[in-house]
């Protein structure tokens, strides 16, 4: 420390210093540094990694640190179960809803984005608002709407109320996406001869294709991970999506880890895969607004 | 065109939110749906403000679920981000490895976050119990989600793990959109590190705290799954929150009724924070537009 | 023909007017420059002729048709962006080409046309290229191509140079009045820089706050600018506007005394004007000279800022003798405004400089080359002679300067 001091002082004002005050190295800093470094990562990626490494190990060394048998009976033992039909149930509700919402969504930004009609600000906000929605309560009055009509069990029903979930902040990162393409180039469609339709889809479409790719990606993993409205509104097992499978083995008396495990990790595994692509675009987009201005 | 949008999202989120207000004034019963409920008035939210059951719930969702959650989030997030951008780790080439292992918690599904914890945690063989054996810190094992008194801490860790990186990954674009001419300057106007973190640095990133806070507000106190799936709301109820309250009410209690007005309890609270939303962040954010 | 008339044109946004009752005649292949300070309505009005915004009120015809209800495509009328608007994932063919293709053209027809203007833009090797590829000047050619790849009636420009440096921008300049010469379209071309409009208009529009304030040949609106707003805006260096009083008026004349206790008698009628009227004398700084004046049409200069450009020297200095007492006859409303003006005043001369830096200098006015403002801010009418002689439409003119010179 000391040192260090002795350092300042011998750098004598006015001399070009080669070395700005912020990347000085100082040893001692350094260490603390990257210690907290690999104290952080071992929390962040530990509980991660034994999902992978748990679901590989048989039921008896499922707790030990060490030991290790390694095994694929826990991925048998749930496809055995019928796991594979609720990755089928998930995939199914799943890309039909982001297909919709994203086409809606794509539709509704760009009259946003685009057009000046009344009430504009009301409407917005109320769309936008939607992200910031209590799920839970619209739950219960759902859950008896869908009876009356018939939508309980149905994958219908869940796509319904995934595409409804998801417009808001798709509409909502659409929107901010849009801002950054310069209306001069709609205009020159128009200039061109393009119809309404045929501007967005032949025009702003593709150059706003990457902000609907990460648009519809993060719809798909809001709905993958969904877990509130499908335990509402899905009872009969063949019609469950993977993270209600996934909490099934959760058994009254006995908790199967080997098979939690395994559906964790396959469960995991797309999302982690959709994630890393988008992970830029994600944390600027969220509150771009808020650094902006 | 947007006419068909308006009336399905009407049909999805105002339909039903009126439906609750309804239903918050009768005695609607999961098991007589058929029947419909008979209308109470305010039965239900007088009873409501009348249990002591029900300031429990909303402590719990206020303080810990919520309060402790958020906060810690920022901080251990503003700290991760300045750690994430420190030149140290950028020297060391480490800067963007530990990007990618930010993904990694914030890739995991709620649900699997909560498995895995509940497999950390585990009450008798959990690898943490083990750890902390093995170190010598406790002589037996902690059942830390069925202890009363670890069982919040432990709820908040699996929250804080899960979504941490989203929060550390927002204020690190923050950080880096900072003018690094900004810097210089005061650090030829002679600030130190510190001085430029609470006159130059901070200032620039509050928007973003801000917005940050109030998202996370929203995204935390609605929250059902992490309590649901971490511990059920117990041991007995002492986790409910107003999620798992509405939740359990309604569907295990079969109180459709009493649901509702819990439910409109709720609602009316977030209302307000939305429109504090909607007047400082969304309406400047899109002021071009509007 | 494709003689483009607006008719009492306007453009309300809510309570905010962009463009107010524009009448305006332009001729077939006529280079019209709209000019005006930013956020006047050049954009707009050209925006509403494009038919990218609904006029509120008014008549738009294009060769006698009227066109203000029809669709922007079919209007016979193409536009040049200023930030380009080019279609980043269609290549230069493509987008130069879409037009063409939207109206259901022939491929090969497409492809012909595409060609000829790529030849006369001299952008045929880029023509596979996307638009992120292409450098500024590039961009802009490709983009002026898309517009006249259509064989529109009228080419309307929106600030297209603004986005490129200086020096090409003078290349584009030379470009688009050599272009001009090649097609048969009619051209509107708004900027607010007015180096652009005195070099390639054929008529000049100068807007404010949504009005016409003046239209005419650039000589004319250089001559004989209808007001002080359209004086002070065009030429550069701005001309010196100083206030003065109205000390008496004759035929054709009109004595003034002005700062620095200068007194000139400049050749105006005298419309609507008595003596103790103040006035505003405007005089350009190029038609300013330093050198004692036998007559006795001096001002004296103190100098304390120059700037050699080598060709030309530009002097900024503050007007010695008694300023305030004069500034004092003046309307209290605007003193300082005028206080301001009256003591700084800006000469353009020929050559290098002869001035030092803190050095008080005679500054020579020559009655023929000023202008008279009214209380209102009118231009007095000058006589045919004054400044420029000829009538600008029919003959090149020599510069003023040198008229300057020659009465000297
Ligand atoms: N879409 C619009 N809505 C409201 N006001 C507008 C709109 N477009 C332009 N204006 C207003 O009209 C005026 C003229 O704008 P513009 O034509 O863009 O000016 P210029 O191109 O001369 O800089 C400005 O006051 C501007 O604020
Ligand atoms: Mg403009």
């Amino acid at each position: 420390m000391s040192r260090d001091a002795n350092q300042a002082v011998a750098t004598p004002e006015g001399n070009p210093d080669p070395q700005p005050v912020s990347i000085r190295r100082n040893p001692l800093t350094t260490a603390v540094i990257l210690a907290a470094t690999f104290v952080v990562w071992t929390f962040l990626v530990f509980p991660a990694v034994w999902i992978f490494v748990g679901s590989f190990k048989t039921n008896e060394t499922m707790f030990s640190a060490t030991a290790f048998t390694f095994t694929l009976e826990n991925y048998a033992t749930i496809f055995r179960v019928g796991f594979g039909r609720f990755i089928f149930n998930s995939l199914f509700i799943c890309l039909v809803a982001v297909v919709i919402s994203t086409f809606v969504s794509v539709i509704a930004s760009y009259v946003f984005s685009r057009k000046r009609f009344r009430r504009k600000r009301l409407l917005f906000g109320a769309v936008i608002l939607g992200q910031l929605f209590p799920w839970i309560i619209l739950v219960t009055p759902l859950f008896i709407m869908f009876a009356r009509i018939g939508l309980l069990n149905s994958h219908a029903g869940m796509i319904f109320s995934y595409v409804a979930i998801s417009i808001p902040f798709s509409v909502y990162l659409l929107v901010g996406y849009l801002e950054t393409v310069p209306r001069e180039l709609d205009e020159a469609a128009v200039m061109d001869g393009c119809s309404q339709f045929r501007i967005i889809w032949t025009i702003i479409f593709p150059v706003m294709l990457p902000g609907i790719v990460a648009t519809a990606t993060y719809a798909f993993l809001l709905m993958w991970t969904e877990f509130l409205f499908a335990l509402a509104f899905l009872t009969r097992t063949s019609l469950k999506t993977m993270p209600l499978g996934l909490a099934q083995f959760f058994g009254e008396q006995s908790i199967d880890w080997g098979a939690i495990m395994a559906a964790s990790a396959v469960t995991t595994l797309p999302a982690l895969v959709l994630f890393l692509p988008l992970q830029t675009k994600l944390s600027a987009g969220l509150t771009a607004g808020s650094v902006k201005g | 065109m947007l006419a068909p949008i308006f009336f399905f999202l009407a049909f999805f989120y105002g339909y039903p939110t009126l439906s609750n207000l309804y239903n918050s004034f009768t005695d609607l019963s999961l098991l007589g749906l058929k029947r419909g409920g008979e209308f109470i008035g305010l039965r239900n939210y007088v009873e409501l403000l009348s249990s002591r059951d029900f300031y429990r719930v909303f402590w719990n969702t206020l303080f810990w679920l919520t309060a402790v959650s958020v906060v810690l989030r920022l901080v251990l997030g503003l700290a991760l981000a300045l750690l994430l951008n420190s030149m140290t780790l950028r020297r060391w080439r480490l800067a963007t490895v530990s990007r990618l292992l930010l993904l990694v918690p914030w890739a995991t599904p709620p649900i699997v976050a909560v498995v895995v914890w509940r497999w950390l945690l585990d009450g008798r063989q959990g690898f943490v119990n083990g750890a902390l054996q093995g170190l010598g810190l406790i002589d037996r094992p902690i059942a830390f989600l069925a202890n009363v008194d670890v069982v919040w801490p432990s709820i908040v860790t699996i929250i804080v793990w899960n979504t941490l990186p989203l929060v550390t990954l927002t204020f690190l674009a923050g950080l880096q959109s900072v003018p690094p001419e900004l810097e210089e300057a005061a650090e030829m106007d002679g600030a130190g590190a510190v001085q430029r973190f609470f006159h130059v640095t901070l200032p620039h990133l509050m928007p973003t705290v801000v917005v940050m806070a109030l998202l996370l507000v929203f995204w935390t106190f609605n929250n059902f799954v992490y309590v649901w799936l971490a511990t059920g709301a117990g041991p007995g109820l002492f986790t409910n929150v107003l999620a798992t309250e509405i939740y359990i009410k309604g569907f295990i209690d079969f109180e459709l009724g009493y649901s509702s007005s819990v439910g409109m309890v709720m609602a009316a609270l977030m209302a307000v924070l939305g429109l504090v939303y909607f007047r400082f962040v969304a309406l400047r954010e899109f002021r071009e537009i509007l | 023909m494709a003689d483009l008339n607006l008719r009492r044109v306007s453009k309300r946004f809510g309570d905010v007017t962009a463009v107010a009752e524009i009448d305006l005649e332009i001729a077939h292949r006529e280079f019209v420059v709209i000019v005006g300070p930013s956020g006047c309505g050049k954009s707009t009005l050209l925006r509403v002729i494009a038919g990218l915004e609904e006029l509120t009120t008014g008549e738009i015809h294009v060769g006698g048709e009227p066109v203000h209800r029809t669709p922007p495509a079919k209007r016979g009328i193409a536009m040049v962006f200023q930030n380009y608007a080019l279609y980043p994932h269609k290549t230069v063919a493509g987008n130069m080409g879409f037009a063409l293709r939207m109206a259901k053209v022939p491929g090969p027809e497409i492809e012909r046309r595409v060609i000829e203007a790529a030849r006369i833009l001299q952008i045929e090797d880029l023509l596979e290229r996307k638009p992120r590829q292409l450098s500024g000047g590039q961009r802009q050619r490709v983009a002026i191509g898309r517009a006249i790849v259509r064989e529109p009636k009228v080419v309307l420009f929106d600030e297209p140079l603004s986005n490129l440096d200086a020096a090409l921008r003078v290349d584009m300049r030379v470009e688009l009045a050599r272009l001009h010469g090649s097609i048969d379209a009619t051209m509107v071309y708004v900027t607010h820089d007015q180096t652009e409009a005195m070099t390639m208009a054929d008529k000049i529009v100068v807007l404010r706050e949504g009005r016409i304030e003046q239209v005419g040949s650039p000589m004319t609106i250089y001559h004989h600018p209808a007001n002080v707003f359209v004086a002070g805006f065009i030429g550069s260096p701005r001309m010196n506007l100083l206030p003065g009083t109205v000390r008496a008026t004759a035929d054709g004349a009109v004595t003034v005394d002005v700062a620095g206790g200068l007194r000139i008698t400049v050749p105006a009628e005298a419309t609507g004007i008595a003596a103790g009227d103040p006035v505003t004398l405007g005089v350009r700084p190029e038609d300013l000279a330093i050198g004692p004046d036998p007559q006795g049409t001096a001002f004296d200069l103190d100098v304390y800022v120059i700037e050699p450009l080598g060709g030309e020297t530009i002097l900024y200095g503050q007007i010695g003798g008694q300023i305030e007492e004069r500034i004092e006859e003046h309307d209290a409303g605007r003193l300082e405004d005028r206080a301001g003006g009256a003591r700084t005043l800006v000469v353009k001369t020929q050559g290098g400089a002869t001035v030092r830096n803190r050095q008080r200098v005679p500054v020579r006015v020559v009655p023929e080359v000023c202008h008279l403002f009214d209380r209102a801010g009118v231009a007095l009418p000058r006589p045919a002679g004054a400044g420029d002689v000829t009538p600008p439409e029919t003959e090149a003119e020599e510069p003023e300067r040198m008229q300057g010179e020659k009465l000297r």
